[in-house]
């Protein structure tokens, strides 16, 4: 058992605030991803969680056992670091070895469990290697395995992929899930890119500028996202935002782009969402993939817009439109016939559009 | 395409021209601890590279104090002063380089004594020489005239400003995440520092103890002034090796040069491999 919870967690280093408030409840055996910008301080978080930094304020509990005056070698976590932090004074079995070493774990059980991490992470013939000899991709299989071999409850893993080359990144996100199911532990993996959160974890933390920003399933943010930040974060293509006028009232909302246009709202979920508006002007939003191209005069609502720039990204063709001072982009299937210079609706997708306050940037009237 | 030619003969000519320049007093001591008196004292017009008649008589005298060829005694003779340079120095360079280190890790690492730094470098801005009489005075006192600890402990002192500096630039550049990495595994600071820390500096500290033991190797106005008659290192001897008779004996000085020129030769390419900084710290990205 080892659940994490984080409660008014903060660090101040000097003027700067890396973590702001920071209240995250994360359950055992769950695989957590704390996705953000670089300097968003999902790293200073994961080192908090770890030891090595100590919070400014708030708590971390494990299990409901406050870590406040447990340094970092009596918290029994696993970590991976960005750079592998390789003892290269050593062969990889020295590394591997390392922390049932300083556990004092019985030599015949040391073999044994260093075997079976070779085994797992393929890194056999590589056991009496110098690390200096290893490549990149190997020594990151090092750094995984030396924290894994000690079976933590907690893994904590800081962007371990970013510095690898595409193809081995994919094997190494399987690899990963794989490991997680065979230890059954609870995992924190910092990252900086989306589609690694969104196809590993449980529940994806979204965090910016110190502050969390969502909390939720894959599916919650990238569908449900509760601000600008998070719509624009997930997904790529990231989504269209586009800046507008709320008109109209009750039972006949519509939308004024300014020189781009208007449109009328008929999306009864959109409508009831636009009841809670504080404001005129919002933030109207929709994903490249669900927006609908149809023929410029049919009556669905959306915006008639010039296709200025076709642009093919292997399995899907991404289509730029413009229209006065705005732009949007459109996902679709490869080899999509469309001709550059030709006018189109953008179809508003029928339950699937977001609004946010312009100045706060806050979702508006989301459950 | 690969260079022309000629661009690395211009370069080797260059070095070979410096090392030869540099080598040059070397070899010329080296000829002279073989020549018989009769060579080393002779006249401008005379004087030849190599020696007509190869002797061993500069050796024996400096280890006898007498020899055949001269008709001159010297009643001290160098085995004691060797083996003084040898302990002060050695000791010396223990002093300085356990002490740096240990104190260069704890700057480097805990950001303890944010000023130390400047303090320890400040023992530096000023020549040794400036507080020797006050040292004189002090070793005078507790006795430390003319022993082995005496000068040993002096050296450590005077050295351990290079010590510490080097060495915190050598932790300075152990990446933290190493450390933290095996904090995390459950080691404790200390088994951090000793299993993982110092394995990853040892290049460094070979390089460390190298320098600073050619510094009180080949020190001499500190031992002049704080050694009398037992301690009495190379470099004093060595000034010692003049007559009435005689004027200066350059041959034995030559002999016993070259003597003194062995143990940071041997050193250096004991720990050659060591001196080569292309070793990295670290498996980290690039």
């Amino acid at each position: 058992m080892a659940s994490i919870e984080m409660t008014g967690l903060t660090k101040n280093f000097g003027e700067l605030t890396a973590v702001n408030d920071l209240n995250l409840k994360i359950r055992d055996k769950e695989f957590v991803a704390l996705l953000g910008p670089s300097g968003c301080g999902k790293t200073t978080t994961m080192n908090m969680i770890a030891g090595i930094e100590m919070p400014s304020a708030g708590s971390i509990l494990f299990d409901g056992r406050d870590m406040r005056t447990t340094p970092a070698n009596k918290r029994d976590v696993g970590f991976v670091f960005q750079n592998y932090a390789i003892f290269t004074h050593m062969t990889v079995r020295k590394n591997l070895e390392f922390g049932l070493r300083v556990r004092g774990v019985e030599k015949s059980e040391i073999q044994r469990r260093v075997q079976n991490m070779a085994d797992l992470m393929r890194l056999n013939d590589r056991l009496d290697w110098r690390t200096a000899k290893l490549s990149v991709n190997e020594l990151q299989k090092v750094a995984i395995g030396r924290s894994a071999v000690t079976e933590p409850e907690i893994f904590l893993l800081d962007e371990p992929l970013s510095n690898l080359d595409a193809a081995f990144r994919a094997f190494m996100r399987t690899e990963l899930k794989h490991l997680q199911h065979e230890f059954q532990q609870t995992m924190v993996y910092v990252t900086h890119d989306q589609i690694e959160a969104m196809s590993l974890a449980d529940r994806i933390a979204v965090m910016d500028l110190g502050l969390l920003q969502q909390y939720g399933t894959p599916n919650e943010v990238y569908n449900k996202p509760r601000n600008i930040f998070v719509a624009n974060f997930m997904g790529s293509p990231s989504m269209n935002l586009l800046p507008c006028r709320l008109t109209g009232g009750d039972g006949a909302w519509g939308l004024d782009f300014g020189n781009a246009g208007t449109s009328a709202i008929e999306d009864g979920e959109l409508a009831r969402r636009c009841k809670s508006a504080a404001a005129a002007e919002i933030v109207f939003g929709m994903r490249p993939e669900d927006i609908d191209i149809q023929p410029s005069e049919v009556g669905h609502p959306g915006l008639n817009m010039e296709v200025t720039f076709v642009e093919p990204i292997g399995p899907r063709t991404v289509i730029h439109l413009a229209a006065g001072d705005h732009q949007v982009k459109v996902a679709k299937d490869k080899q999509y016939p469309i001709e550059i210079g030709a006018t189109v609706k953008a179809a508003f997708p029928k339950g699937r559009c977001h609004i946010f306050d312009a100045e706060s940037g806050v979702a508006i009237g989301l459950e | 395409m690969p260079k022309p030619i000629h661009s690395y003969i211009w370069r080797y000519a260059l070095i070979l021209v410096a090392v030869g320049l540099a080598l040059l007093p070397v070899a010329w001591m080296a000829t002279m601890a073989f020549k018989p008196h009769t060579e080393w004292a002779t006249s401008a017009a005379d004087l030849h590279w190599w020696p007509h008649e190869e002797t061993w008589a500069n050796f024996e005298f400096i280890f006898t104090g007498q020899t055949d060829a001269v008709n001159i005694t010297h009643e001290r003779t160098a085995g004691k002063p060797i083996l003084a340079s040898l302990v002060t120095a050695l000791l010396g360079t223990l002093i300085a380089v356990v002490a740096g280190t240990f104190g260069a890790y704890a700057v480097s690492r805990f950001k303890v004594g944010a000023n130390l730094p400047i303090g320890v470098l400040q023992l530096r801005l000023f020549p040794p020489m400036a507080v020797m009489i006050p040292v004189m005075i002090m070793w005078v006192f507790i006795g430390a005239m003319d022993t082995w600890w005496g000068l040993s402990l002096i050296y450590g002192i005077v050295t351990l400003p290079f010590a510490f500096w080097l060495m915190k630039t050598f932790f300075d550049e152990v990446p933290r995440e190493i450390e933290e990495a095996a904090l995390v595994e459950g080691c404790s600071w200390f088994r951090v520092f000793w299993k993982v820390t110092l394995p990853m500096v040892k290049a460094a500290i070979a390089s460390t103890a190298l320098f600073v033991f050619i510094l009180n190797w080949s020190d001499y106005v500190i031992a002049l002034l704080l050694t009398r008659k037992d301690w009495v290192t190379i470099p004093v001897y060595m000034n010692s090796l003049s007559n009435v008779m005689s004027g200066q004996m350059y041959g034995a000085k030559a002999a016993l040069g070259l003597i003194a020129a062995l143990p940071p030769v041997v050193f250096g390419i004991a720990i050659q491999k060591y001196l080569v900084r292309g070793l990295t710290f670290g498996a980290l990205k690039q």
